[in-house]
């Protein structure tokens, strides 16, 4: 007996409908998976950064007025990043029974014990990162206005 | 050891709402840039950038001062409610401020080439108007030598005439003191006439002292570049190969870049698009020769015997470019010579003798 399609599509209907078993077809996403996208979209924040200083620097725009700060804040993004990613991580390995609340007090102290828990209550101070880059934006976009201001300016006068 | 979250919790608090303000103000410098150059490529990537790093600012400040809020008001369970929505908010603004600095590449190619293209451009409508110029200027001189020419010659002859005239009358009839003044104010007033027309004689002769010592390299190169917008819109490569040599003679040189114009002009008419325009400048002997070579589809030889003929009826459709090329060429005592395969190309050889300009000049 040949097998045409045919055949093999009612065998197949048959099969599954006698004999089924797990397909495995539905994907769950745990509670790990946000992390672990959480942690790419930070991994993809520094790739997405490296370019954009790279090409800066390959254009030499890292030393044009305004194009300058963009270049320092996008360094600091990537520290920020590199920063966030380790944080994250070592959170992970902090205990809960690590943060205690003293009676009467409002805010809890962490009971350091190792490097680890030095390191995730220095990582915890990350605004110190990423203030500055985005202080760093402001200052290049306020030097970018003057800077196309000028520009406007001095193309009317020169029209005149 | 107990350590104190209380820096750690003032750091995160302050620097949330520090970051709200900044990537505010960084939002509306942005949208003010790109309100006053809503033209400008640069403006409006600043923005996309900009409403990028305030989303997730905001997405990023707003969570940490929701957690410590509720921290503060006892609602710590809700916190694990909102803080998915928080930090999937959040990596979502990271996968934007990426697309968005990925796209600063093309984005920049875009703008460079806008500013290339707008300084290309500018050049070419200084030089066309530098040309229209000398051209108004060449007609308007070209016309006024003309005209003063036909004056000279109409009014000369009279004028003669006149004068010869009134010495026969003086001199064949016995006339008064009072009359024979009368006669010398006439013959006064026809010599008068006669200095206008050597003046307008000496108006035609200005317009031959035009020639200057100039470099044909630097001719050749800026009518290459007044043609430039033609071959890429064409999609014509024009190349300029030059030989080392002297290239400076006394030359007319807005008639001389005029005529290279519209040879090159030519070439690229008769091309097809992603095929060339080879110039070459070469001394030869005691010349200075240009040879335009196009791969076009070439000119018949019924039409390469009218070639030089304007407005040829028939067939042959010349028009006065090539006339009026031929006249600047001759005009320098130079030769122009076409040849032309058919389906091959034609190649235009212009040649100007390097010691014209000294003879010209003396």
């Amino acid at each position: 007996m040949k097998l045409n399609s045919r055949r093999f599509g009612t065998m197949s209907f048959l099969l599954y409908l006698f004999l089924p078993r797990s397909a495995s077809a539905l994907q769950i996403h745990p509670y790990p998976e946000g992390l672990y996208a959480h942690q790419l979209g930070h991994l993809f924040f520094v790739v997405c950064m490296t370019i954009f200083i790279y090409r800066l620097y390959r254009r030499r725009l890292n030393v044009q007025y305004g194009w300058n700060y963009f270049f320092y804040g996008s360094i600091f993004l990537i520290i920020w990043n590199v920063w966030a990613v380790v944080g994250h991580w070592v959170t992970l390995h902090i205990s809960r029974n690590q943060i205690i609340l003293k009676p009467g007090d409002v805010v809890p102290y962490l009971f350091v014990n190792s490097f680890q828990d030095v390191l995730y209550y220095l990582l915890a101070f990350d605004h110190l990162i990423c203030v500055p880059a985005l202080l760093l934006f402001y200052l290049g976009l306020r030097n970018m206005r003057s800077n196309l201001h000028h520009n406007q300016q001095k193309n009317v006068k020169e029209s005149r | 050891m107990l350590w104190s979250f209380q820096p750690v919790w003032l750091v995160d608090v302050s620097g949330s709402i520090i970051m709200i303000v900044l990537s505010t103000l960084s939002l509306l410098i942005a949208r003010s840039i790109a309100r006053e150059h809503p033209n400008h490529a640069l403006s409006t990537y600043l923005l996309w950038f900009c409403i990028a790093i305030f989303a997730f600012s905001i997405s990023r400040s707003l969570g940490h001062i929701v957690k410590h809020i509720l921290y503060f008001t006892n609602q710590q369970s809700l916190w694990g409610t909102i803080a998915p929505f928080s930090g999937s908010i959040n990596t979502a603004t990271f996968i934007v401020i990426g697309s968005v600095t990925l796209f600063f590449n093309r984005m920049n190619s875009i703008i460079n080439e806008m500013t290339e293209n707008k300084e290309k451009i500018e050049e070419m409508g200084y030089d066309l108007l530098g040309l229209n110029r000398e051209m108004e200027k060449i007609v308007s001189e070209r016309t006024i030598a003309e005209m003063a020419l036909k004056i000279a010659h109409e009014v000369r002859n009279p004028v003669i005439v006149i004068g010869g005239l009134i010495r026969r009358i003086q001199k064949e009839l016995s006339l008064k003191e009072k009359e024979n003044e009368k006669f010398d104010s006439i013959l006064e007033e026809t010599r008068k006439m006669e200095s206008m027309v050597s003046h307008f004689e000496e108006l035609s002769n200005r317009v031959q002292k035009r020639y200057t010592k100039e470099d044909v390299d630097r001719i050749v190169e800026e009518a290459i570049r007044i043609v430039e917008i033609d071959a890429e819109e064409k999609q014509v490569h024009i190349q300029l190969k030059k030989q080392p040599g002297d290239y400076s003679i006394h030359v007319d040189e807005s008639l001389l870049k005029v005529a290279v114009v519209y040879v090159l002009r030519n070439a690229i008419e008769a091309c097809i698009q992603g095929k060339n325009v080879l110039a070459t400048l070469r001394p030869k002997g005691g010349w200075i020769e240009l040879e335009i070579v196009d791969s076009g589809k070439g000119i018949p030889q019924s039409h390469l015997d009218h070639i030089f003929e304007p407005f040829v009826d028939g067939e042959v459709k010349t028009g006065l470019t090539l006339p009026y090329v031929k006249q600047i060429v001759e005009q320098h005592h130079g030769l122009i010579e076409i040849n032309s395969i058919p389906e091959k190309g034609t190649s235009v050889r212009i040649r100007i003798p390097a010691l014209f300009g000294e003879f010209s000049q003396a």
